[in-house]
């Protein structure tokens, strides 16, 4: 079951209407197992479900978008207006959402494990090192050019997806006890803070380096303010545009800018398997036995 | 005055029409400012949807590059 709550004004939580929430509401789509992939953008949401059929928000509701060549989906991020789906060909497509259409982006020989998206640019890991592209202007794409229009080779190599994520203008990338920032390190004060972390993850404005449990950047909101006490486990976690969502044991926070309603007050709720957030947007995937 | 965040004004985008700057909000609007209230010495972009403000990083010659 998906649980959702937060900014609706497009109907990107897909509850059939434009209200915002703000407690956890169940979403009206049939997915029984956790989905390999649920992320916002500005006013839409993306959900790849486990056999790797896609849906996209539109008309307030989930709809399900057939692959042009009926192969599965396995990845997918979402930037501002658009998004980026990668089928299990390792093919990267682009859903144009106002067209309602896939226009083909790269097909990679390599194969691809992770997607991520910032405001306007895209970085993805594949088992030959990261590719960007889209807005590079401050060259969050690794690049010294505005703009990349098809997936280029980083510089930079790493192989493990845990260990780079995009902000709204930067790419950030855990490598040689480093937190790299790539583009606009404005809000961290370096291009380069020493670390131990081997995860990160990234809001819009500010980082989460999660085996530290600290957090860089900005701070205007309440964003470095993580509820958890110092002998609690963390059993999934992850960060939105200005907001986070946790979960510990049963129990289910957030922290951070919740002014839509995205971060409900702490709630339990057994059988969490899946947190997932976008642009003032919160989703939950519930295991149906609760177990 | 808690300004969620500094945008510098190449990053936003430009509407000749509305004659304003607009840039993405955390919540799914967009941050406005009309160029004749960054001429005025506004500096302060809002959004219709949100409490939420950025800064406008810019200088008063940058304005000369977005003429009507
Ligand atoms: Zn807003």
């Amino acid at each position: 079951m998906l649980y959702a709550c937060g900014s609706n004004g497009n109907g990107q939580l897909g509850l059939g209407d434009q209200e915002d929430r703000n407690t956890w509401t169940l979403v009206d789509i049939d997915i029984n197992d956790k989905p390999l992939a649920l992320v916002g953008g500005g006013n839409h949401t993306v959900l790849v479900d486990s056999v790797g059929t896609a849906y996209i928000t539109r008309d307030n509701r989930f709809v399900s978008v057939n692959h042009p060549d009926n192969k599965q989906w396995k990845l997918a991020s979402a930037t501002w207006d658009s998004c980026f789906l990668v089928d299990d060909d390792n093919s990267i497509y682009e859903f144009d959402i106002s067209g309602w259409r896939f226009i083909l982006i790269a097909h990679l020989k390599s194969s691809i494990f992770s997607i991520k998206s910032g405001l306007s640019h895209t970085v993805l890991l594949a088992d030959d090192g990261l590719y960007g592209w889209g807005n590079s202007r401050r060259g969050q794409c690794g690049k010294d050019e505005l703009k990349i229009d098809t997936p280029e080779k980083f510089n930079d190599t790493i192989v493990n997806p845990d260990r780079f994520a995009c902000g709204k203008d930067f790419t950030v990338i855990l490598k040689d006890e480093e937190l790299h920032i790539l583009g606009n390190s404005r809000r961290f004060g370096a291009n380069a803070i020493s670390t131990s972390s081997s995860s990160v993850l990234s809001s819009w404005s500010s980082v989460l380096l999660l085996d530290e449990l600290k957090m860089l950047g900005n701070n205007s909101h309440g964003q470095y303010e993580i509820p958890i006490e110092n002998d609690e486990h963390i059993d999934l976690i992850t960060l939105g545009s200005e907001h986070g969502l946790l979960v510990s044991g049963n129990s289910v926070r957030t922290w951070g800018w919740g002014e839509h309603g995205n971060c409900p007050m702490p709630t339990t709720i057994h059988g969490v398997k899946g947190v997932y957030a976008g642009c003032a947007t919160s989703f939950l995937f519930v295991n149906e036995d609760k177990t | 005055m808690n300004v969620y965040d500094s945008i510098e004004i190449e990053d936003m985008t430009f509407d000749p029409i509305q004659q304003a700057f607009f840039y993405p909000c955390p919540c799914g609007d967009q941050f406005a400012v009309a160029i004749d209230d960054l001429r005025d010495g506004e500096n302060i972009a809002t959004c219709p949807s949100c409490s939420l403000m950025i800064e406008v990083i810019f200088e008063a010659e940058d304005l000369e590059n977005y003429k009507e």
